[in-house]
């Protein structure tokens, strides 16, 4: 997904990935237990980061909504694949934020990384 | 509502300059010799200046137009104001004598007034004054000192004042030979007396119809100076008793924050999405950690005796889940919901996320706990929370504070969140549309009227859910007289006053100049009801808003006349796409 070559393709990539990470968390947060916080706060940040890609200029437009294709995962498998999709959200936002993407790649880089240090594997 | 314990610093109180000034007016031990003329004169002047300053007092409290506006309490305001301008008015032309000889009546009397002034000052701290002449608040402590109970209390004290005061004056003997001027004064003064105790009669007055209750007199006492606590961050080696000193000057510092920034809702640009969604989600953490904590302090609670105090714990406990829940209702409201600008965190928004840390390290046995995935949660021994019934009692006051400043916020950011559609300034990702099921350019479009009353219904029912567990966080630290009772005694005294916000059939009422307070009772159980069913329908999801039906809940119609910036544009009842927006800085 996040393959992209050009500057629209991975901002419309990363806008889906901020979303699908939205769900997944939202999904897992009923029996989250003690990763509650990490949950509910990377959940806040993956909208934020959503919003920030939308605000690129490049930005292609979201697209038709997705069909849901959820499938039921144990809270900390969540997490762990959450962790993995914001690191590479991190990586790809901030090369196209120094690559001249502007501001609104760095910010959504920011709040892909608070994703990342919410529910990074511990150790 | 002072900090206190043991890692806190207590501001100044009102208490500290009421309870000095009753001392300077009491009689001192041994009566005061016979008085001389210069001294006839001190003492007028004195007298003069406490007088002038109670006439301030009773000014304010007329100017605060609470319901000691009614009946007898009425005229002793009225009777205050005019006894103090009757004492002060001919002594205008007095020349200023300072200091007086010391151990005299006249220095009692001057430190009185000083003592009183200096108080008034304190109180001062939390209003302004527009250039219009209205009082505007600066903090939560502003409704309290303009409420009813409080002002009760101040002109009661003021009366027991004047009392002592006049019994001084009326024994006071002239010493022999006294020239005339100086029999004329002490004639004066034998008036003063008078006019003091026409007042002090005028205030047991009113207490037959609206007795002065203990606890009023103590909140006023506790009113502490408008001063905004340091920002704290928790130190891995915080003991619990810093933690807690933390928690409570977080929660101040937060519900001046959001209170402050609700002011500027229609047009900030800090007030964003990002903003809310970080508060959401803290709050959310903060409940969780507050049930937490009261379940370890339940254990201990049976640990230490207090059995009966365990049944309120768990209760307390069960409370803080339900907020948990509602907040993460309102966490959602956001995921599709923004605003016109973005990337930028509130000052609000950032105190949640200390509070969420305090109540963490509260919580969890870990000194660096932080709301990320963690090798361990372990939650912190009960021992060592609450040693004894006093740290226990001190955790309880904490998290009173804790619970209090999430009932706040339920209630500002309802407000804020009507402020925000007023103003259209609310969004939703066309992809949250299912009206849009086909490609659309545009991310956003103007949060139609549905959306917006979806999360008025959800702030709300949060707003209603905080309430009860702030009833049962007050309940638990009452039964071991945490400090933070006086939290209770200030909502109590607010409530006295509040009749409003007032719905649409009570308005109306009102408008068309019906004053029957049964009436307005019926009328306003009606709006209440109206709201309610109102809500529940929102809630339920059966609501299918028609384009020009009014379907939003009226759920604080006192703020819906907050400075509309761009009335409507929010409620078009068909979703409409947004054709220049530029959201925040990409």
């Amino acid at each position: 997904m996040l393959g992209a070559e050009s500057l629209p393709a991975l901002l419309a990539a990363a806008y889906c990935a901020f979303e699908r990470a939205l769900q997944a968390l939202r999904s897992a947060e009923d029996h989250a237990g003690h990763l509650l916080p990490a949950l509910v706060l990377a959940a806040a940040e993956a909208a934020s980061g959503r919003d920030a890609v939308a605000g690129a200029r490049s930005f292609p437009g979201p697209g038709a909504a997705p069909a849901e294709t959820m499938t039921s995962l144990a809270v900390i498998d969540v997490a762990d694949q959450v962790a993995y999709l914001s690191l590479a959200l991190v990586t790809r936002l901030r090369a196209a934020a120094a690559g001249g993407g502007g501001p609104a790649c760095a910010a959504a880089a920011a709040h892909a990384g608070r994703m990342y240090e919410l529910l990074a594997p511990p150790g | 509502m002072t900090a206190g314990g043991r890692g806190g610093q207590s501001p100044a109180v009102f208490g500290d300059f009421w309870r000095q000034a009753a001392r300077l007016a009491s009689p001192p031990p041994h009566p005061d010799p016979p008085a001389m003329a210069e001294q006839v004169r001190h003492i007028a002047l004195a007298a003069a200046r406490s007088a002038a300053v109670m006439g301030r007092y009773a000014g304010d409290i007329a100017a605060a137009r609470s319901g000691v506006t009614d009946g007898l309490w009425a005229q002793a305001i009225a009777r205050a104001r005019a006894a103090t301008a009757l004492i002060t008015g001919p002594s205008r032309q007095e020349a200023a004598v300072a200091p007086f000889p010391a151990v005299s009546l006249a220095a009692r009397l001057d430190g009185y007034a000083a003592a009183l002034t200096y108080g008034r000052d304190l109180l001062h701290t939390h209003l302004a004054t527009t250039p219009d002449g209205r009082r505007r608040a600066l903090s939560d402590w502003a409704p309290v000192i303009s409420s009813a109970p409080v002002n009760r209390a101040l002109l009661a004290g003021l009366a027991d004042h004047a009392r002592a005061i006049a019994g001084q004056l009326a024994g006071l003997q002239l010493a022999a030979p006294a020239d005339p001027e100086t029999v004329a004064a002490w004639h004066r003064l034998q008036g003063t007396a008078g006019q003091l105790r026409e007042l002090g009669a005028a205030v047991q007055a009113a207490q037959w119809q609206a007795p002065v209750l203990p606890e009023h007199r103590q909140l006023l006492e506790a009113i502490p100076v408008n001063v905004t606590p340091v920002v704290q961050a928790p130190p891995p080696e915080a003991s619990v008793g810093d933690l807690c000193a933390g928690i409570i000057g977080t929660a101040l510092r937060a519900n001046q924050a959001r209170r402050e920034l609700a002011a500027r809702a229609a047009w900030s640009p800090e007030l964003t999405a990002d903003s809310m969604r970080h508060a959401a989600a803290s709050y959310v953490v903060i409940s969780f950690n507050a049930e937490t904590v009261y379940r370890v302090l339940a254990v201990r609670a049976r640990e230490l005796g207090h059995h009966g105090l365990v049944p309120s714990l768990e209760a307390a406990a069960d409370h803080a889940d339900d907020n948990r829940r509602a907040w993460l209702a309102v966490a959602h409201v956001w995921d599709h919901m923004a605003t016109d600008s973005r990337g930028y965190l509130s000052r609000p928004a950032a105190e949640a996320g200390r509070l969420a840390l305090f109540t963490g390290r509260l919580a969890y046995t870990d000194p660096a706990w932080t709301p990320a995935r963690r090798p361990s949660h372990a939650i912190r021994d009960a021992a060592s929370l609450a040693p004894g019934p006093a740290e226990l009692a001190e955790v309880l006051g904490a998290m009173h504070y804790a619970t209090d400043s999430l009932a706040r916020a339920a209630r500002t950011e309802l407000r804020t969140v009507r402020t925000l559609a007023v103003a259209g300034r609310l969004y939703v990702t066309t992809r949250s549309l299912p009206e849009l099921k086909y490609d659309v350019r545009r991310a956003y479009a103007n949060a139609p009227r549905g959306r917006v009353a979806d999360a008025l219904a959800a702030y709300a029912d949060t707003a209603n859910i905080s309430q009860a567990a702030l009833r049962s966080a007050a309940e638990v630290a009452a039964a071991v007289d945490a400090p933070s009772r006086m939290l209770s005694a200030a909502e109590h005294a607010m409530a006295e006053r509040v009749a409003a916000p007032r719905g649409r059939l009570e308005q109306t009422l009102l408008d068309l100049g019906v004053h029957d307070p049964e009436l307005l009772r019926r009328g306003a159980e009606l709006d209440d009801t109206a709201q309610r069913v109102l809500s529940q329908a929102h809630r339920s999801g059966q609501v299918r808003p028609q384009p020009d039906a009014e379907v939003a809940p009226e759920l604080d119609a006192a703020d819906v006349a907050a400075e509309p910036a761009r009335p409507a544009e929010a409620a078009a009842g068909e979703p409409e796409i947004d054709g220049g927006l530029e959201i925040g800085p990409g």
